[in-house]
């Protein structure tokens, strides 16, 4: 007979304020099986944690009921428990009763009801639960991190430095993302590629890390420490061994207007093949499929070539694919900047004036198309400039979220306006969301620059008279205003990249409502998502100021070296297996399986799982005829004994 | 308290599972007759495991999982709402009513959506009241399920079943053999007509899987996707998938 100990935790006032927790323990008492039942404020405390132990000792308690929060939470320090007590820890059996009832319901009868059930279930199940050992499988050393940004560079030089193997892969030509871009920063205004240059010329330095530009991640496969990933590496029709970045291929391009520069956001033209910008790093040339006259025409009298005096071009360059083998991966794929295109009352695309943050911070760099003079498209200088917050963000027709930086930005990018053309600047914001340190200092400072903030979001914006109207409603006076500005800036949100869900789906990561990527628990495992292994850093979890996504790469890459270091990690041991006497061989299970995990034994004619390669759907379980393929700790009778318990009367 | 359903939910714990826990931390309140299970992917749902659901008193069975594409094990999801449908079309034939089954895609994220589609379902089964299937003697409602409750375990048809292989009998455990062996092969039935006249208490056997593969026709789920045994000693297996 097994000796059942279950436990229900306060938790605090969590659970007893609508459990009533000693009935529940008097109810579980009753049940079969069970020899004690107690409840208690906090069973996760160490005093908590003793009770368990001393009952284990004392009363021979072999299986053990946690009624408390989500197993997500504290399943790992309970199991601990059991190990250090020599009982297998999967005798243990978690009933969410925080999460999924005493939070979702009011009535303390009915919570207290729907917990008695829970708890029956949880019961039923634990005494049918069998010894299982956890798996352990090598973490290989080297990691994979998918986007170059300040994130991704962070965590690159991290672990880079602490000795372990790097791939970078990056989808544009140079590395540095978004912060490449960026004039100066905030708070401190100091410039953003003098602060960042050294540590992108770090990351060419570097031994230990493998950079791929022009690369993307194009399937994933594997699990936790045993990666292997395929980079699709697209042809930049240079030979970047042989490249020097000297720039005359670009004279010589025969692309007369050139194509917009997405690096300068559009705001200067570039050739068909390019250098990115003058700092970029790698610093190579790379041809645009798209507007080389040779590669979508097929005719050009290919200039480039001859001006190669390193003879770096080669437009026979074809699409590569590399497999790569990792033991962790950091996504730090960032953001896409909200298109606003979407809300047309802002007259973005219908004046050359009404550019976007991203745009005024090229327009604003000493290295952008004007050398840093913020000029209008006539070459003029503004008289007039109105910063737009909360574009596409904090917006019920466009995103929900604040996109966090936009307020500092604006802020920012109005002082360097004012400080370069003494312009009349205005501020149209809901509210200032000045968060970080220093960064309510700043506001001030702005604010006694003679900068004029009007609390109350842009509605509209359009032209008359030669110049651009902002139309608002001033909310502190209660009155609409409309101002004549030169230059209109909108502070474009934050959004999740396009083509995120194709790579949550290649990564088998999940993403939140928002479409950024989401983490395993929002407070305590932020940089964690629900594979084993693959971490978050930057913008790609959601909206994020540069100390913050420098802090969240370091943490991912501190995730990342505590797993290598360690050398191996334990899986859970809940896969599948076919037992070899009932098996008939019928290979339903072999059709179903998605990893390819069974193998069919011809000699014994039977069915028979792969460990290496099961991840515990249970698949196999569900199609199997004759039951003779199991699931690990949800078996037939443990989940039918679970469903039994919780309709019991 | 007892007029109201009991429902069953058998929860993704990669989407609706995770859900439902943020849906715990943001307090969101559903109806506390909703009892959740959570399995570690749809993929593994079992027949049987619904089966269990409505004999042991579950009014309504809700299956949660991730929507199309979110499947951490690539298409446990989509297999389980073939499986679903399936079950449905049982449900149907056996009087239990496929609107006591229903199978919804929940994204970790869509709290408000879980709230809803508890609610709401909850709110549908009280109005088709208990669903009194095991327990009840109707014989108008439940007809099928009286029909096989006569079975005497001679197992006949087991016996002349040509895709019946299995070294050892699952159904023979289940608490009621005929429905069980009509889960356990309805999948894979070849329709060859094996079992018409063979059980000795006239279970009209044969009529319930032709009925219950017109169902499926209606739902648009033949031909089916699973292949039939390969090496099945027994002859006459007439593949109508092919």
């Amino acid at each position: 007979m097994k000796k059942i100990g279950v436990y229900i935790c306060h938790c605090g006032t969590n659970i007893a304020a609508t459990v009533d927790c000693s009935e529940l323990a008097r109810f579980a008492g009753t049940l079969p099986g069970v020899k004690v039942a107690r409840d208690y404020r906090y069973l996760c405390s160490d005093p908590g944690q003793d009770l368990i132990k001393k009952d284990i000792r004392e009363l021979g308690i072999d299986r053990v009921v946690v009624a408390a929060c989500s197993p997500r939470m504290h399943e790992m320090t309970f199991k601990n428990l059991l190990s250090s007590e020599s009982l297998n820890p999967y005798f243990l059996n978690i009933a969410n009763i925080r999460e999924q009832c005493s939070w979702v319901h009011k009535d303390r009868e009915r919570a207290t009801e729907k917990a008695k059930h829970i708890v029956h279930a949880a019961v039923a199940r634990v005494s049918r639960h069998e010894p299982l050992e956890a798996r352990k499988v090598g973490i290989k050393p080297s990691t994979l991190i998918v986007g170059a940004g300040i994130a991704g560079i962070q965590a690159a030089l991290n672990i880079a430095n602490g000795g372990m193997r790097v791939v970078l892969v990056e989808r544009a030509p140079y590395i540095g993302g978004h912060m490449a871009q960026l004039d100066k920063t905030f708070p401190t205004l100091d410039c953003a590629s003098c602060i960042f240059t050294p540590k992108t010329v770090e990351v060419a330095r570097n031994k230990n890390i493998e950079l791929f530009i022009c690369s993307e991640v194009a399937d994933v496969k594997g699990y936790v420490g045993n990666f292997t990933v395929a980079i699709k590496k697209h042809p930049t029709y240079v030979d970047h061994r042989r490249c020097t970045g000297c720039g005359d291929c670009v004279e010589a391009c025969v692309l007369k207007r050139g194509v917009p520069s997405e690096f300068e956001e559009g705001m200067a033209r570039r050739k068909a093949i390019y250098l990115a910008f003058p700092q970029a790093v790698p610093l190579k040339a790379v041809v645009d499929k798209e507007s080389c006259l040779f590669l979508s025409k097929g005719k050009c009298k290919k200039t480039c070539i001859e001006a190669c005096k390193a003879e770096a071009i080669d437009f026979d360059q074809k699409e590569e694919v590399i497999e790569k083998e990792v033991g962790s991966i950091i996504v730090a794929t960032g953001y896409d900047p909200f298109d606003p295109h979407l809300l047309p009352q802002y007259g973005y695309g219908v004046s050359d004036n009404i550019i976007t943050g991203l745009q005024f911070e090229r327009l604003s760099s000493p290295s952008g198309p004007n050398r840093g003079e913020i000029l209008l498209k006539d070459g003029t200088v503004p008289k007039a400039i109105a910063f737009l917050h909360c574009i596409g963000s904090r917006d019920e027709n466009a995103k929900l979220h604040c996109s966090r930086i936009c307020c500092m930005a604006s802020m920012k990018q109005a002082h360097l306006a004012r400080e370069k053309t003494g312009a009349e600047i205005y501020e149209f914001y809901i509210d200032i969301n000045a968060f970080g340190k220093g960064y309510q200092e700043f506001y001030k400072r702005v604010r006694e620059e003679g900068i004029y903030f009007i609390r109350g979001k842009g509605s509209e914006i359009y032209k008359r008279d030669g110049r651009l109207i902002v139309e608002a409603e001033d909310t502190l006076l209660g009155t609409p205003v409309e101002i004549p500005v030169d230059l209109v800036v909108l502070g474009t949100g934050l959004t999740a990249r396009r083509d995120a869900e194709t790579v949550a789906q290649v990564l088998g990561i999940s993403q939140s409502a928002d479409g950024f990527f989401m983490e395993a628990h929002p407070k305590l495992r932020p940089v964690s998502t629900n594979v084993d292994g693959i971490f978050l850093a930057g913008c790609c979890q959601g909206p994020k100021d540069i100390p913050d996504t420098v802090a969240q790469a370091s943490a991912a890459a501190a995730e990342v070296m505590s797993l290598v270091t360690k050398g191996e990690i334990e899986v859970e041991a809940t896969i599948s297996s076919i037992d070899p006497e009932i098996c008939a061989g019928c290979k339903l299970c072999i059709e179903i399986c998605p990893y390819s995990a069974i193998d069919f034994l011809d000699i014994r004619g039977i069915s028979s799982v792969n460990e290496a390669l099961c991840k515990g759907c249970g698949a196999c379980t569900a199609v199997c005829p004759s039951k003779a393929a199991r699931q690990r700790h949800f078996t037939q009778d443990q989940v039918l004994a679970e469903v039994e318990g919780l309709l019991a009367v | 308290m007892s007029l109201e359903p009991k429902l069953l939910g058998f929860l993704c714990q990669n989407s609706a599972d995770l859900c439902a826990d943020f849906a715990g931390m943001e307090r969101k309140s559903y109806a506390p007759n909703f009892f959740p299970v959570r399995l570690p992917c749809l993929g593994g749902l079992d027949a049987f495991f619904l089966l269990k659901a409505y004999f042991s008193g579950a009014d309504g069975v809700l299956v949660l999982g991730c929507p199309p594409g979110h499947c951490r094990y690539k298409r446990g999801n989509e297999t389980a709402k073939r499986r679903m449908q399936v079950i449905q079309g049982l449900l149907e034939i056996l009087g239990i009513g496929k609107e006591r089954l229903d199978f919804v895609w929940i994204h970790p994220s869509e709290i408000s959506k879980l709230v809803e589609v508890v609610n709401g379902f909850n709110e549908r089964i009280t109005k088709l009241g208990p669903c009194g299937f095991f327990q009840s003697e109707d014989q108008a409602k439940f007809h099928w399920m009286t029909e096989l409750k006569k079975c005497d375990h001679c197992y006949q048809c087991k016996e002349v079943c040509p895709i019946c292989f299995c070294k050892r009998c699952y159904p023979e455990s289940f608490q009621n053999f005929g429905l069980g062996w009509l889960v356990h092969v309805i999948e894979r039935c070849t329709h060859c007509g094996a079992c018409k006249d063979v059980c000795p208490q006239g279970i009209r056997l044969f009529e319930i899987v032709q009925l219950l593969q017109q169902k499926m026709s209606e739902l648009n789920l033949l031909p089916l996707s699973f292949p039939l045994p390969q090496g099945s000693e027994k002859a006459g297996i007439v593949n109508i998938t092919k």
